[in-house]
């Protein structure tokens, strides 16, 4: 008792939990794991349908019967081979101390592929529960899955989910639980989790006796009794040989390697696949060079043999035995059936040679028109709203009343102008997007953008973060994470950070749009994806390497679910209300107080040079371009405060190119400060400071070109 | 363990079934770059060999073997495209763009250059 657990993370157990296990959820991209995730902890992470959206791993705590469960979501991967960084990062994770238990989550509609990757975990030798996700889909095919068989099969638990209804979610945890207790996977599959779950509670007691006296000072991995699997991972009699022999070898030299976690069997199997992560730590004195000697002297051997490389010789024998299991398992199976359903007429016209691209564009000026007439509703609610209520208070007080201007103007005007210059438009803004996001059309829009990205030296995965990139740049530049190679991601960063996110768009409609039409709005869209297109192709030719291929799948449409869309739009809003009202109405005191002692005159005057000589903007707005660099909604708030302690409106404090240039420096003239952060962390800071140079270069460039053009244009025509 | 003069043996063994299939998969590429009129093969009833890029919206065809460099090969082998898999065009997109096929019950995007590195041939028993 005395003794510690060797887990790390069981020494925060400080009595009040009886135990602590260590969860994973592990699993192909876009299976539900993120869900799961949700459902079990409580928190929100990023759901929808297309593949990578979870980017970095998250935890999160619960409990349950007793026990404390760390729940990790990790990045969605196709295989534990070294393709993108994602995989091994994820495969070094899974193998780590740190895991007690993984839960594989499987895509029931995608058996095959997914239990592709349920092979290669089990080759892990980590204690695994298999969670087989979307079973409502699949019922609703009428199709259903033999679970007793395959529970015989993997000889491990293998459970029904629905993870959007949450059917099935808790019990993973009590067979998580069960495994923990007595290391072994139980072989009794009891239809319907409700008993199970009272047995479970009833018995608890007597369990803990057993518990306590085997379970206390054990780590599962340590204990944990790996069911035999050679029936079922067994890749061909040649290969077998080979690896028994590597293993051999391995084994003879085991102490060598004991620092890392991976079991014999999966070293051997991936020295022989030539895996060069694992052969780089492999690869340190003479007997381990030995033995990756033999494994390419093998490997040739293999490959002359089939005629075929490696990869895809081990590839073939699981999908084989997979086939074989599926066979076994799938009850009704047959893929010739499934009618063409509604999805896939959709399917069909979204990605239709002429009509794709009508659509696209559709949505994106969808996005924007919802988003400006909900907005421009509401906005004019608070507005009347706010005049409604100054009245009575000018009335009052005095409209030149210190505190007045300071409390009422400065900070109430920031409060008003911030709910109804930005939070009107961000709200329909977010929830569209989610829309857009768990329908599943965002792979369509990279499928059919593919051709036109490759021009600019990406493939069409970019277009996804972009597309999300019109919501926030933040999170879209985290998500440029799905594209493989360094050089991919640093073009997407960077076209992701032009994007006009939803505070560009709030200034745009609500200077722009409001005041000069919906028209001159796509007039600075279009100038906005010129550059784009521009900063692309520049990128493409100084950036070196090729461009690699797409490979993406792409998941059949979904009826948005209304659940998960509020709660996610709930969540960012709650999010970007939090983070920027504060600022914002701080910020409104700061300016009033700034009016009122007139220190505002310095800074103006300071950029002049800039903003009235070469942009032709007036004085005024220099400081809100610094400010616009924190957010660049607050521009137009503080804008609007500015005409409201003036008593004028924007209309009489800018000309109609002045509003022109004025969006446009702040559509293009730098990525937000959070914007530039996160550009840092996935690249660097010097690329992120690059990035933010090269765009005020060009938005200064831009803006002098539009205001010196109009110019010359009024004063010879 | 397996004695030394056997594998030996197994190894001239295996040289002369790798020079084979070299070989074979030399002469489908050759017969099918030199007819590339589909209608020949079809008259003639011999398997068509064709890189997928060039098969038509909605065939089926089985996989013969993949050009492309190590990695892509072997992701593009995790995801099930080995040889012998069937896989159904679905679509492609317009201006040379990527392909859409159907691999073992998913939907999957490629990028036409990769594509056009996935031998296929078109027999019998895909013809369904
Ligand atoms: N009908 C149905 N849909 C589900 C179920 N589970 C998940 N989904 C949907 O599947 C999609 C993907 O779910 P996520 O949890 O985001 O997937 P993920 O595995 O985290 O994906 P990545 O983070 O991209 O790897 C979402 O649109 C969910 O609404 C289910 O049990 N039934
Ligand atoms: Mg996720």
């Amino acid at each position: 008792m005395s003794c510690h657990p060797p887990k790390k993370k069981s020494n925060k157990n400080n009595g009040k939990y009886k135990d602590i296990i260590n969860i994973a959820l592990a699993g192909n991209p876009n299976v539900g794991k993120s869900v799961i995730f949700n459902q079990l902890t409580g928190l929100s992470q990023t759901i929808g349908n297309w593949p990578g959206k979870t980017v970095e791993r998250m935890e999160g705590h619960l409990n349950f019967l007793g026990y404390q469960f760390n729940i990790v979501d990790l990045p969605g991967i196709y295989s534990l081979s070294t393709y993108s960084l994602e995989e091994i990062v994820s495969r070094e994770y899974i193998v780590s101390e740190e895991v007690d238990i993984i839960i594989n989550v499987i895509d029931a509609t995608n058996l095959e592929r997914n239990l592709f990757f349920t092979f290669q975990l089990l080759e892990l030798e980590v204690p695994m529960i298999l969670a087989i996700n979307q079973m409502d889909i699949l019922r609703k095919r009428k199709i259903d899955l033999d679970f007793k068989r395959l529970e015989e099969i993997f000889k491990l638990p293998v459970l029904p989910v629905v993870a959007v209804h949450g059917t099935g979610v808790h019990q993973l945890l009590e067979e998580a639980i069960e495994l923990v207790i007595f290391h072994h996977p139980h072989s009794h599959y009891v239809e319907g989790g409700k008993n199970k779950h009272e047995h479970l509670s009833h018995d608890y007691h007597l369990r803990e006796e057993s518990k306590l006296k085997i379970a206390q000072e054990r780590s599962a991995q340590k204990y944990f009794q790996f069911p035999d699997l050679s029936s079922i991972l067994s890749y061909g009699k040649e290969v077998e040989l080979k690896i028994k022999d590597l293993l051999i070898l391995i084994n003879e030299y085991r102490e060598y390697f004991l620092q890392f976690n991976y079991p014999s069997r999966f070293l051997a199997i991936k020295i022989l696949e030539n895996d060069e992560e694992i052969i780089n730590i492999f690869d340190f004195d003479d007997k381990s060079k030995h033995i990756i000697k033999k494994a390419e002297k093998y490997r040739k051997e293999l490959e002359d043999l089939h005629g075929e490389d490696i990869n895809t010789i081990i590839s073939s024998e699981i999908y084989n035995n997979i086939h074989k299991i599926i066979e076994k398992t799938v009850l009704d199976y047959n893929p010739e059936t499934i009618k063409e359903t509604l999805a896939e007429k959709i399917d069909h016209i979204t990605t239709h040679s002429i009509w794709g691209y009508v659509i696209l564009v559709l949505v994106i000026v969808g996005i924007y028109a919802f988003t400006f007439i909900v907005g421009d509703f509401l906005g004019g609610l608070v507005e009347d709203l706010f005049m409604n209520l100054s009245i009575p208070i000018y009335a009052t007080y005095g409209e030149d009343n210190f505190w007045v201007k300071l409390l009422w103007d400065g900070a109430m005007g920031g409060f008003f102008g911030a709910v109804g210059g930005v939070l009107v438009y961000v709200i329909p803004f977010f929830l569209i997007i989610e829309i857009l996001q768990d329908s599943g059309y965002l792979p369509r829009a990279a499928f059919l953008m593919d051709r036109v990205m490759h021009v600019i030296g990406v493939h069409g995965k970019t277009i996804i973060p972009m597309i999300l990139g019109f919501g926030c740049n933040v999170p879209a530049c985290a998500g440029c994470r799905i594209m493989e190679t360094e050089r991919e991601k640093k073009i997407s960063v960077a076209l992701t950070s032009l994007v006009p996110c939803a505070a560009v768009m709030t200034v745009v409609l609500g200077l722009v749009g409001r005041y000069l039409g919906l028209l001159w709005v796509l007039f600075l869209f279009i100038i906005n994806f010129s550059v784009i297109l521009l900063v692309g192709r520049i990128l493409k030719k100084i950036m070196p390497g090729e461009c690699t291929e797409l490979i993406m799948e792409m998941h059949d449409y979904r009826v948005p679910n209304p659940n998960v869309i509020v709660k996610q739009t709930y969540m960012r809003s709650k999010e970007f209300i939090f983070k920027a009202l504060p600022i914002i109405i701080i910020l409104g005191i700061l300016l009033e107080i700034m009016l009122i002692f007139n220190l505002l005159e310095p800074i103006n005057i300071v950029l002049s040079p800039i903003t009235v000589l070469w942009l032709g903007l007036p004085v005024v707005v220099g400081v809100f371009l610094i400010y616009g660099i924190l957010r660049k909604e607050l521009t137009l708030v503080l804008l609007a405060i500015l005409a409201a302690s003036m008593g004028v409106t924007i209309l009489e404090l800018m000309t109609p190119i002045q509003m022109i240039v004025f969006c446009l420096i702040i559509m293009l003239y730098f990525p937000c400060l959070a914007t530039a952060i996160i550009i840092a962390k996935q690249t660097s800071w010097r690329y992120s400071l690059s990035i933010s140079l090269s765009e005020i270069v060009i938005a200064l460039l831009i803006g002098g070109a539009v205001y010196w053009g109009y110019v010359f244009f009024t004063n010879f025509f | 363990m397996i004695k030394f003069g056997a594998s030996k043996n197994l190894n001239m063994i295996f040289s002369f079934f790798q020079i084979k299939s070299k070989f074979l998969l030399e002469i489908k590429i050759m017969i099918s770059s030199r007819y590339k009129n589909h209608n020949y093969h079809k008259k003639r009833g011999t398997p068509l060999i064709k890189c997928l890029t060039e098969c038509d919206k909605g065939e089926k065809t089985k996989v013969l073997g993949v050009n492309a460099g190590f990695g892509a090969k072997r992701r593009l082998a995790n995801l099930g495209i080995v040889p012998g898999t069937i896989i159904k065009k679905k679509r492609e997109a317009p201006f040379h763009g990527p392909l859409e096929i159907i691999v073992k019950g998913s939907t999957l995007a490629i990028g036409r250059g990769l594509a056009s590195k996935i031998l296929v041939e078109c027999d019998q028993t895909c013809d369904l």
